[in-house]
């Protein structure tokens, strides 16, 4: 492959440590279930079995029906889509399944929460990544679907139910305490306000605390490269011709790639000029358990 | 007469994801599409049709992928043997991907991960 490199490109420091602090401290509240890391992308699941569904065509619809984005589930059932400001509706399709599901309509089901059916939604926020969970109904057997839940014996469905009791066993805890202190009112121990002052830093921390950022951001010093457009690529050290991921660049700098967790390589290209498809830059990078690349990188 | 159109098989057990892959290749207008949605049934297609590409999945019925494609390059006949492979899965690990990659496979795209236009980019290159 040519390697030009024309640009100087560097992770940017500041926005590294600060991912990386986001990162201790979300893989602290997902330890303690007060924020759910193991799942930032939306799923879409069996309504019955609860197990996630791949391979399944979801689209991202505007309002006037033209088709905004496609993406395929991965393994896990996780999808995602970085969007505009607009009106949306969001459509799913497998064989042997019927979407929306007509056996869960509420917005959890006790195991997912934030479900999805079918119906317009507002974006109003730029950037927002869209990825609401979805169940759909099965109509008859998916062979797909028993093939892997023989292969891969362990359901993310069973962790999130796990969290969701060591959940409940923390608010619980909460509860009791606010009766042991109330108990043992005016002579309360020094040491149940030193358990309040725990508890509700965690709170808060996990209220002012964000999840991890879902996307990546290029940002061009170099006025006379604009970024919209970019093509980036992520490639593998060992599995060089492969491809692991590929998505463009938007306007404002933004792009969406997913992967899975590891170290890649991260091509940038630029692409815009018909059968022309120059490299830019390749520069090591890491996915996390967010699985997607999101760190912002300078050009210069 | 006419060109004749070169053939591609697509295997798939996913009838959704199938149906989208072989509408976007017969868009084209430039090749004979052929599909098959279980292992068995793709080594019966590739034998009896000798297809010039085949888009593979891998976590497939009666036959899987990998299996399909040792099929494939044992075969004693050359035009099959040497017929070109591009793997759609979304098994990811290295363990899969070197597996298919041993099995001399021209792509291999995490269908997650991959555009369909990326998917109908390299069939054109590779059928042009």
């Amino acid at each position: 492959m040519e390697q030009t490199t024309p640009y100087k490109l560097k992770k940017s420091a500041p926005r590294d440590l600060a991912v990386l602090l986001e990162s201790i401290i979300n893989s602290l509240f997902s330890f303690l279930s007060l924020k759910n890391t193991s799942q930032f992308w939306g799923v879409v699941y069996d309504s019955v079995s609860k197990q996630p569904l791949d391979p399944v065509i979801v689209k991202l619809i505007y309002a006037d029906g033209r088709e905004a984005e496609t993406c395929v589930t991965d393994l896990n059932g996780g999808y995602g889509f970085l969007a505009h400001p607009g009106s949306f509706k969001i459509f799913a399709r497998k064989a042997n399944y019927t979407f929306p599901s007509t056996r869960i309509t509420g917005s959890s089901d006790g195991i997912y929460e934030n479900l999805y059916h079918g119906e317009f939604f507002e974006l109003t926020g730029d950037s927002e990544v869209v990825a609401p969970n979805i169940p759909m109904d099965p109509t008859q057997d998916d062979w797909n679907q028993q093939a892997k839940s023989q292969i891969y014996k362990k359901y993310p469905f069973l962790k999130l139910l796990l969290k969701r009791l060591v959940a409940t066993a923390f608010w619980f805890g909460f509860i009791f305490l606010g009766i042991a202190i109330w108990r043992s009112y005016p002579d309360i121990p020094r040491y149940f306000w030193a358990i309040v002052i725990a508890y509700i830093s965690i709170i808060l921390l996990s209220i002012i605390i964000s999840g991890p950022r879902l996307f990546g951001k290029i940002i061009s010093s170099n006025r006379s490269l604009l970024t919209a457009g970019l093509l980036l690529e992520l490639h593998n050290s060992k599995f060089p011709e492969i491809t692991f991921g590929k998505c463009q660049v938007r306007e404002d700098g933004k792009f969406l790639l997913r992967a899975g967790r590891g170290k890649y390589l991260l091509m940038i290209f630029d692409a815009r000029k018909e059968k022309e498809k120059k490299l830019l830059a390749a520069l090591p990078v890491k996915v996390g358990k967010s699985g997607v690349v999101n760190s912002t990188f300078h050009i210069k | 007469m006419g060109n004749v159109k070169k053939k591609i098989l697509v295997v798939e057990d996913d009838g959704a994801l199938l149906n989208v892959l072989v509408d976007r290749l017969e868009t084209t207008r430039t090749y004979m599409v052929l599909k098959a949605a279980d292992g068995e049934e793709a080594v019966k297609q590739i034998f009896e049709n000798r297809p010039h590409l085949i888009l593979l999945d891998l976590l497939l019925p009666k036959l899987d992928g990998f299996k399909v494609l040792e099929k494939i390059r044992a075969a004693k006949e050359e035009e099959i043997q040497t017929c070109k492979v591009v793997v759609l899965s979304n098994l990811w690990s290295n363990k899969d991907i070197l597996k298919a990659q041993a099995l001399k496979i021209e792509e291999y795209f995490v269908k997650a991960n991959t555009n369909l236009n990326e998917v109908m980019a390299k069939v054109k290159m590779l059928l042009p």
